[in-house]
């Protein structure tokens, strides 16, 4: 027997009510695999963003505020560590390099991060996509998505930039109006190099010198003699304080070893990875409290399809008991009914994919303008299993009304 | 007297009923006869129209000579098969082979082209329709004038081509008896008078034993026999 063309022809003449079954159970599917697929992506990206911040130290506070700042460049008023850790900790044996992080300036929105070289190569590790690593105190290294050429000057304003106002606390500028945008006289910056893409906010900042960032600010520029060199190591006594380091530890020990130290010299030491994994945790059961909001969602739609199905097979039944009365077996009527519920909700299987991963890179594209971290939306196996249960749910549904066929009485439904 | 049980082109099936009764239970408790015919016999080959009035119980004996329905008492013999001990699924399957249906409504599948709709019994048991079966509604849609329209959807067509359409799907499997129940009561009078002749021309050539149910003298006519029941409880000429 084959039920197949019965059941397109069935399509074909109730083409209008099958496509809105279709779009309501693939709009219902498509929440469903866009919140599955969206809570990935900000997972991988969160944690694509942290990968090469291994070890973050900043003065006593909020460890959330640090890796905000430090990791994700997003405002956040950090306390200041003591110069003395920033010139003690390069030289430590299980370091292999450290790099300060120094807010407070901008160009044109973007922050400017007043660093080492150490930052800017990774320590030797990133080759940048054009140009070298800042070798004097007016050069800057900016990110892949910096509209500036090798070459470009740039000024920069004080303030930490519009919508990503990093405000680092100066205890000697509490007088200043940290709000207000201006330019530092004629303190310009020269474009050197340009590192590569990285999907994260730090494709929009810009690199320079802390030593450049400490004295536009009027602060020492961390270096005993006035010669304007750059990096380490620094003079602990004319290091004003630091927002954040980032440490690059020799091996794993040397992280663990240096976390404990810091952690007893009193400083705020972590890993971002560690801070994540409680976030994703966190995540994670938000992720399967919506899952299961918007499978119950999904069930529910599915039955309320059945139920419009079981109605619409009252106004059926004659032209079901019209095959019967020709020879069609009950079985024939079971998998026609059961083959067109099916074929619904197979169409609406894959259109709610299709929509759902639209749906996903829409709200992806979206959170990552406003965030600067890439979200790498992929709707994967995860996704396709999902509506494949969901579709098997359906139909193992489907039998209900496909058994009701198979016992409707021939002779009563003939005469209507 | 008995007749054969099938004609001399061994087509038509010889049709003997046998304390036939169906009756329905009130909501009294009481039963609700509608049909009670003692006994009744047809040769192989027959062609003979049923008329009567409405609520006589027409439709309900065509029922039980189709195997759609079961009587509450009495056998309906086709040669050699008493089709009212057979359980539904093997019914189903001998009026698949066996019985050619016409209904006053047509009830054609709207989706589909004529040709379709002729073939439709074939994916009743076949995947693909048999390269005979493809032939024969061929040669069927020819016979009923619609070569021109079979590819057409029925949707499109008139009631009378719709119900040409649906007597050549009742004979796609050359069936043994054709039932046609009010087949041209839906139709002008052209239309009932083209249908009428297609259906007695084309069982005469198949040999099949026809049964009409029918308001229509002009059909009912045409007929070499005609009976009519009475409150479903006499076959009388």
């Amino acid at each position: 027997m084959n039920p197949l063309p019965l059941i397109r022809a069935e399509g074909r003449s109730a083409l209008p009510f099958a496509a809105v079954f279709i779009l309501v159970l693939a709009l219902a599917i498509a929440l469903g695999v866009a919140a599955a697929a969206l809570e990935r992506s900000v997972r991988k990206g969160s944690a694509a963003a942290a990968d090469d911040f291994d070890l973050v130290v900043g003065a006593p506070g909020s460890s959330a505020d640090l890796v905000l700042a430090s990791v994700y460049l997003r405002p956040a008023a950090l306390p200041l560590l003591p110069g003395s850790l920033l010139a003690r900790l390069p030289g430590d044996a299980g370091v292999a390099w450290a790099a300060p992080i120094g807010f407070g300036d901008n160009w044109r929105g973007r922050p400017i991060v007043g660093t080492t070289a150490d930052l800017v190569t990774l320590g030797g590790r990133r080759t940048l996509a054009e140009g070298r690593a800042f070798a004097a105190r007016t050069e800057a290294v900016v990110g892949a998505k910096v509209p500036l050429a090798i070459g470009a000057t740039l000024k920069p304003q004080h303030g930490a930039g519009h919508g990503n106002p990093i405000i680092p606390r100066h205890q000697d500028h509490d007088d200043e109006d940290d709000d207000a945008d201006h330019a530092h006289g004629d303190a310009a910056y020269t474009v050197v190099g340009r590192l590569p893409p990285q999907n994260n906010p730090w494709d929009h900042a810009i690199l320079v010198p802390i030593e450049m960032v400490w004295a536009l600010h009027g602060l020492t520029d961390g270096h005993a003699a006035d010669d304007g060199r750059i990096g380490p190591p620094f003079d602990g006594a004319a290091v004003a304080g630091v927002p954040a380091i980032l440490i690059k530890p020799r091996a794993v020990a040397d992280a663990y070893g240096l976390r404990a130290r810091l952690r007893s010299e009193g400083q705020l030491a972590l890993f971002p990875a560690e801070l994540l994994v409680e976030l994703h945790r966190l995540l994670g059961g938000i992720g399967t409290l919506v899952g299961a909001i918007t499978l119950a969602t999904q069930v529910l739609v599915f039955v309320s399809v059945l139920l419009a199905v079981v109605v619409a097979l009252a106004a059926r039944r004659r032209r079901l008991a019209l095959l019967r009365a020709l020879g069609a077996s009950r079985g024939f009527i079971f998998l026609l009914i059961w083959g067109e519920l099916l074929g619904l909700l197979g169409f609406a299987g894959l259109l709610g994919l299709g929509l759902g991963a639209l749906l996903a890179w829409g709200l992806a594209t979206i959170g990552s303008a406003s965030s600067g971290v890439g979200l790498p939306v992929a709707v994967g196996w995860p996704e396709i299993l999902r509506v494949a249960v969901l579709v098997a749910l359906g139909a193992a549904l489907a039998i209900v009304p496909g058994w009701l066929g198979f016992r409707r009485p021939v002779a009563a439904d003939l005469r209507g | 007297m008995l007749h054969s049980p099938q004609s001399d082109d061994g087509r038509g099936l010889a049709l003997q009923v046998e304390g036939l009764r169906l009756s329905y239970p009130m909501a009294d408790g009481r039963e609700l006869a509608v049909l009670d015919i003692p006994a009744w016999r047809l040769p192989a080959g027959a062609a003979i129209g049923i008329a009567g009035a409405s609520g006589s119980g027409k439709t309900s004996l065509l029922h039980l000579l189709a195997g759609i329905e079961r009587p509450t008492a009495g056998r309906v013999r086709w040669g050699g098969t008493d089709i009212t001990a057979l359980s539904e699924s093997a019914r189903d399957r001998w009026r698949r082979l066996h019985v050619g249906l016409v209904f006053q409504d047509f009830h054609l599948i709207p989706g589909m082209s004529a040709e379709e709709n002729v073939l439709m019994p074939a994916w009743l048991d076949h995947v693909r329709a048999p390269g005979r079966l493809t032939a024969r509604a061929a040669e069927l849609i020819a016979q009923v004038g619609l070569n021109d329209q079979r590819r057409q959807p029925v949707a499109r067509m008139s009631r009378g081509q719709q119900q040409r359409v649906a007597l050549a799907r009742a004979l796609l499997r050359d069936p043994a008896i054709i039932l046609a129940d009010e087949p041209t009561a839906s139709l002008d009078r052209d239309g009932a008078g083209r249908v009428g002749n297609l259906l007695l021309d084309l069982a005469g050539r198949s040999g099949a034993t026809l049964i009409v149910i029918s308001h229509d003298q002009d059909l009912l006519a045409r007929l070499p026999r005609q009976v009519k029941l009475e409150a479903g409880r006499s076959l009388a000429p």
